[in-house]
């Protein structure tokens, strides 16, 4: 299991002084060549996590190393929400603000600890999901995890923040990270041998791989569904002598953890499927692209990739490195998450071309997320038969559902792909449920009538996360939520999405002025007509989709405002 | 020419040459697709997403997408021309633009652009962001209010001037143009007024200090001739960089 998690982990008093030799020490300890330009903005998360802050003294001396200019760290720093160019706070609390965390009254429990706290060193925010909502209340105190927060343990946070209280003196408890399947399935509970998959690929070869993959039938579980192997071979056809592998495990989509999941328990899963599609497309580098907010995690990852090497499964022709993530949702979205990898923004790219034609530093890559490549190792070691067995004709397989929200059992749940969703809320007691949102809040909005509908790619509800609602919820609270979370997402790019979510948000405030029915249907035909404009004109996903939370409440929620 | 291959532009053959977007192709055959962040010197973008036609079913930025073969593509339609309405509405309502008083009016393609698609009022209610002006350089003068984030002064100060001064910063509705410098400013960088990259801004934002207000009304850029006939020009290109 994962090591302390306090390693990572610093109150004020423990940060040193800006001290450029402890500064080079660090980088250099964090990687061999950590100055040269790509790797500008791991090296701002490292400096950040050692000085509490990436000042700009500190920018302007890693200019200096990296030759990377000022204006480029600084617009880093402008991008990246957890990149804070101000001297830290001893405590620095960011209280998830998701729409799970928001029913159990976070809004209340941000508003008590600023008021307690107005005269301490402590900074009060909020963030968005940080991947713990079958944990609420959640917050990371220092970026460090509390769980299960509530109007009564807040008291006694506050008081230790008062009290000054370094975290490693505080309970224990409030930082467990619960990883228990309710309902295990193929992929949570085989008998795996570690590296036995890679070494029937190695032995196999790479067509044998990719026809394998082929007849598993697995499509991407990050989202999109799109055909694992299909994207392998893609970047197997390129000449490039030089392709990269990366994992996708920036899971950012509000309500979702399996991957938090996946990357605790079943590491070396994960480790293994890249390893095998590296064996696939013939790379021979890889890099997992962790989100911020499981930096608690990397002090545990790190220590099995080392288990790998000194085994001698990684690092002679493949081998991979962990970055970094910063508080940007958008750096999930594939091309993003490339270009972050590669020391800029997380500004997404035109495609085409495709990843798999010019991805990582222009050379084909693979992108994949966590879970698609556990189910890749399984699918080497089960066979593609045994992946088959469960699943729909066109969703073979199973998948791993985040459950949150108002049912007796919050946490993760495998089921076949093509469950219905009813399935899911018997087991997780939900008997009450009123609506669901699957998918995200750029999935869909299902109403009690619709828990008949399957979860798989080829019905609305793709499932991976499920946000349960009790009738007491107001669609209303939900759809505004989402709104906001986009519009703080939105990474600026381009048009509709940059100004259409904050204009989407204008319209909600709109919405909720007593007006006359004659203006109310004005603005409705204004969100509807945004929604379309945003969905039909955006760049990348995340605004072609960020309109959808007011079109299901437009269509689903009339009468449960 | 004929054996060239060729895509269909609302029924129009457009020949294209290999590597093109449909952009490039249709600019070169003198086919005007509505734009802002699309400049033929320059890499393309994609940001303004005024540029977006149908092709296949799918809405695309035709500065983006790679022309094909036999392509179907549709750009003058009355769903799109509403689409772009309402890109140029959002820009607008984003920025703080006050037409009547500003440097560039009339010869402003923003500006332009909405005439041409008939815009009469903001339609989203206005931000009234808080943006930064910059006066430090002797002789540009930078009005950040006006900004569209379309990082053309970016690729033309790196391409043409090989300076890669300017740059875009910040996240979502913070973005903003940056410069390469220390402090930040754009007295502080290599900046000059002959750079390509003074000269390529499509609406009020990097703008000279001296010499503005030249033209009366009536006698501007597009006080003639709409943006659609005469494509996006500079009062400054002399009629010739968009081609
Ligand atoms: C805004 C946005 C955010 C995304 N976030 C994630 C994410 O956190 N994790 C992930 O695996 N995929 C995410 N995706 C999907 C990825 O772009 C990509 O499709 C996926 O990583 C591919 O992996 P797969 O084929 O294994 O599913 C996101 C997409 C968008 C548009
Ligand atoms: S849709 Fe939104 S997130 Fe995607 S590129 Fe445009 S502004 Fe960025
Ligand atoms: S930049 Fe263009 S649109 Fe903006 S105020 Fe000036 S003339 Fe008007
Ligand atoms: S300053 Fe002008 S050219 Fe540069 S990004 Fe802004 S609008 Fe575009």
């Amino acid at each position: 299991m994962a090591e302390s998690p306090f390693e990572w982990l610093r109150a004020k008093s423990d940060f040193p002084e800006w001290d450029t030799d402890l500064a080079e020490q660090t980088l250099l300890n964090q990687h061999p060549a950590p100055f040269r330009p790509e790797r500008a903005l791991q090296s701002l998360v490292v400096l950040q996590q050692q000085f509490g802050q990436v000042s700009p003294p500190m920018q302007t001396w890693l200019a200096s190393k990296s030759g990377v200019t000022v204006a480029d760290l600084r617009s880093l720093v402008s991008f990246y929400q957890f990149l804070e160019p101000t001297p830290p706070p001893r405590y620095h609390l960011r209280f998830a603000n998701n729409i799970i965390e928001q029913i159990n009254g976070v809004n209340h429990l941000v508003e008590q600890a600023r008021a307690t706290l107005h005269d301490a060193d402590c900074k009060v925010e909020t963030t968005s999901c940080i991947g713990l909502s079958d944990h609420p209340i959640a917050a990371l105190i220092n970026g460090h995890p509390i769980t299960r927060l509530n109007r009564s343990n807040i008291n006694e946070l506050c008081q230790l923040i008062r009290a000054g209280k370094s975290l490693q003196e505080w309970p224990r408890r409030w930082f467990a990270v619960d990883n228990t399947i309710h309902h295990p399935g193929p992929l949570t509970s085989y008998p795996y041998a570690r590296g036995q998959g890679l070494a029937l690929a190695t032995q196999q070869g790479q067509q044998w791989v990719l026809n394998h993959m082929d007849a598993s039938g697995l499509r991407g579980l990050g989202g999109a569904g799109f055909p694992t192997a299909v994207k392998w071979r893609l970047c197997a056809e390129q000449a490039d002598p030089v392709k990269y592998i990366t994992c996708n495990a920036d899971e950012g989509e509000p309500g979702t953890f399996k991957d938090r999941f996946y990357l605790t328990v079943q590491t070396d899963q994960v480790i293994e499927g890249m390893a095998i599609a590296a064996v696939a497309v013939g790379a021979s580098k890889g890099y997992l692209y962790l989100r911020g907010e499981y930096l608690y995690l990397v002090k545990h990852i790190e220590a099995v990739l080392q288990q790998w090497r000194e085994r001698g499964q990684l690092g002679a022709g493949f081998d991979i490195e962990l970055q970094l993530g910063a508080g940007a949702y958008v750096c999930g979205e594939e091309s993003a998450m490339l270009e972050s990898l590669a020391g800029k923004r997380g500004i997404p790219t035109s495609k085409p071309p495709f990843p798999g034609q010019k991805g990582l530093f222009g050379k084909p890559t693979v992108v994949n997320n966590v879970e698609t490549l556990v189910a890749a190792t399984y699918i080497l070691q089960q066979g593609s038969s045994a992946f088959r067995l469960v699943g729909t004709e066109h969703s073979p397989g199973s998948r791993l559902h985040s459950v949150s929200g108002d049912c007796r059992r919050p946490g993760l749940y495998e089921l076949p792909q093509g469950a219905p969703v009813q399935d899911l809320l018997a087991l997780c007691g939900a008997e009450d449920a009123h609506c669901v949102q699957s998918g995200g809040p750029s999935g869909a909005l299902l109403l009690r009538h619709q828990f008949q509908t399957p979860l798989d790619f080829e019905s609305p509800g793709r499932g991976g996360s499920v946000m349960v609602f009790n009738r007491d919820r107001s669609l209303w609270d939900i759809t505004r939520n989402f709104t906001r979370f986009f519009q703080h997402e939105s990474c600026g790019f381009c048009t509709p999405c940059r100004a259409g979510t904050v204009a989407m948000n204008h319209l909600l405030d709109r919405y909720e002025q007593p007006t006359t029915a004659r203006q109310k249907a004005q603005t409705r035909a204004d969100m509807i007509e945004l929604t379309q404009l945003m969905q039909h004109t955006s760049h990348c996903g995340l605004g072609k989709t960020a309109g959808l939370p007011v079109l299901n409440f437009l269509n689903q929620g009339a009468g449960h405002e | 020419m004929s054996d060239q291959p060729q895509f269909q532009l609302d029924g129009q053959p457009i020949p294209f040459q290999p590597g093109d977007t449909i952009m490039q192709a249709a600019h070169r055959a003198g086919v005007y697709i509505p734009h802002l962040c699309f400049h033929p010197q320059f890499r393309p973008h994609g940001s303004c997403r005024l540029c977006v036609v149908n092709m296949q079913g799918k809405t695309v930025s035709a500065c983006t997408q790679p022309a094909s073969i036999d392509l179907e593509v549709h750009s003058e339609t009355t769903e799109l021309r509403q689409s772009r309405l309402r890109l140029i509405q959002l820009l607008f309502a984003e920025g703080n633009h006050f037409c009547p008083s500003c440097e560039t009016s009339g010869n402003c393609q923003l500006q332009a652009l909405a005439y041409d698609l008939g815009m009469t009022h903001y339609h989203y209610d206005p931000f009234y962001p808080t943006r930064i002006p910059d006066g430090s350089h002797p002789e540009l003068f930078i009005d950040r209010d006006r900004c569209i984030q379309c990082d053309l002064c970016g690729r033309a100060s790196e391409q043409a001037d090989h300076k890669a001064i300017y740059l875009l910063a910040g996240r979502g509705q913070h973005t903003h143009v940056a410069f390469r410098s220390d402090d930040g400013e754009l007295g502080s960088t290599q900046a000059q007024a002959e750079d390509r990259a003074s000269h390529v801004c499509p609406v009020g934002c990097i703008l000279p200090k001296s010499g503005n207000y030249p033209d009366i009304a009536g006698a501007r850029l597009y006080d003639q001739i709409p943006i659609h006939a005469q494509g996006n020009h500079r009062r400054d290109d002399g009629g010739t960089h968009d081609d």
